[in-house]
């Protein structure tokens, strides 16, 4: 099979014997897939410096097997340029989609709301929203349902009550004991809106993306979240 | 069709880098048919050498030393403290010859794809140095590359908050370059770190 000049992302790259890179591409219409850039360490290649994340890229490749040989790499913009939290985020953002991603899987939302979220990165938008938003488009898209709207009994859900997760079944009524996993209504309606200028909506939004994430992710944390807990 | 130890050898050469099967079994009869005394020589010292290097315990650099010769230099300005990715950085800046302070040696980048975090590259012991009081001026000499940028921003802020003055070296247009030939990241780079002549 062969595929011109799609466009995509690498999130990741690493080496491959002596002079060749694996790269962990995101792509528009074909979804997360391995390609080895031959020769792209080498001391001559221009590749080598396109071979970045965050830099908008059109990506050509041919093969069958799992791992497809990259033919051509061209960049449609100049690189992003993410700095500091920023760049952090971007990282974050990379280490989420290449966890939970399935490879050669078509995921074009997922692609949007990756550039979406890249741009408002670059922007140096208010990292918390911009995280958030793109959080929960992402569980939505792998398919995880979160109804923002209705409780487990297919009740609206109330501005004024305090509601808690239950997997596999949805918002119920908050006991009388409020625990950390309790999310007054009102923030989940933000959310549904995807308001996320609130700061409390913000936390909420935080602990219950948090709590959806664990279990896809698994015993293993995430490494990118380190790099924030010194810095703030 | 090797004899087991012969065998053996020509898959132990293999763990070097760019050699394949075929380069290991010309090593490997080379070594045995032509140069017994050299392939004796490099036993012991591959043996001596995995033995006694270890990291200089200033700077992280390999050497046998607990601290190594230019961290030992007292000619070095020890306020000034240079951070590069791996020991081929600092061989690189010493060959441009006009370095005169110390250096500390990460040998990796931050990279949470790979597992690689702060504690991984020596971020503690690097800290520690900072609080110490010593150093003035830290250089951020890490790759320009994603990892290598995250990394200088993680540090700058550790440097930062212990009040030590950070720069970062300029990534741009390489002597002797044609700006046609530089690519767009390369210049948006050199146009964004441009200053007044
Ligand atoms: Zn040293």
């Amino acid at each position: 099979m062969r595929v011109e000049l799609q466009p995509g992302y690498i999130l990741h790259s690493r080496p491959f014997r002596d002079t060749s890179l694996i790269l962990d591409c995101l792509t528009e219409d074909y979804g997360r897939l391995s390609l080895i850039a031959k020769g792209a360490r080498s001391a001559k290649s221009r590749q080598r410096q396109l071979c970045q994340p965050f830099t908008p890229l059109l990506l050509s490749w041919q093969g069958k097997s799992s791992l497809k040989t990259l033919t051509s790499i061209e960049s449609r913009q100049l690189p992003l340029g993410l700095k500091g939290e920023f760049l952090f985020s971007g990282l974050y953002l990379n280490e989420l989609l290449t966890r939970l991603v399935p490879e050669q899987d078509s995921c074009p939302e997922i692609y949007q709301s990756y550039e979406v979220a890249l741009g408002q990165l670059a922007d140096m938008l208010p990292l918390e929203p911009v995280l958030r938003a793109f959080e929960l488009r992402m569980l939505e898209d792998l398919g995880y349902h979160l109804d923002l709207s209705r409780d487990a009994d297919g009740l609206d859900l109330r501005a004024e009550e305090m509601y808690q997760w239950w997997p596999e079944q949805g918002w119920r009524l908050a006991s009388d004991t409020l625990t950390a996993q309790s999310f007054p209504g009102v923030h989940l309606q933000a959310m549904r809106e995807g308001d996320f200028q609130d700061p409390q909506t913000q936390r909420s939004a935080k602990v219950l993306t948090r709590i959806l994430f664990k279990p896809l992710l698994g015993e293993r944390p995430l490494q990118s979240r380190k790099l924030f807990q010194k810095t703030r | 069709m090797f004899s087991p130890l012969i065998d053996e050898l020509m898959s132990s050469l293999r763990c070097l880098p760019g050699v394949g099967p075929k380069s290991a079994q010309r090593m490997a009869l080379y070594l045995l048919e032509r140069d017994r005394e050299g392939a004796s020589r490099l036993a012991s010292s591959l043996g001596k050498a995995v033995e006694g290097v270890g990291n200089c315990s200033r700077c992280r650099t390999l050497t046998e030393e607990t601290v190594c010769g230019i961290c030992a230099n007292s000619r070095r300005d020890d306020s000034l403290l240079c951070v590069v990715e791996t020991p081929a950085d600092v061989l690189a800046m010493e060959s441009a010859g006009i370095y005169q302070g110390k250096y500390f040696i990460l040998m990796g980048h931050l990279s949470p794809i790979d597992g690689i975090g702060p504690a991984d590259i020596g971020l503690d012991v690097l800290l520690t140095r900072l609080q110490s009081g010593e150093i003035q001026e830290l250089i951020l000499a890490t790759n320009p590359t994603v990892e290598g940028e995250a990394t200088a921003h993680y540090i700058a802020d550790q440097a930062k908050a212990q009040n030590v003055q950070v720069s970062r070296i300029a990534n741009g247009v390489p002597l002797g370059g044609e700006l046609e030939y530089i690519d767009g990241g390369t210049l948006a780079h050199a146009l964004s770190s441009r200053r007044a002549v």
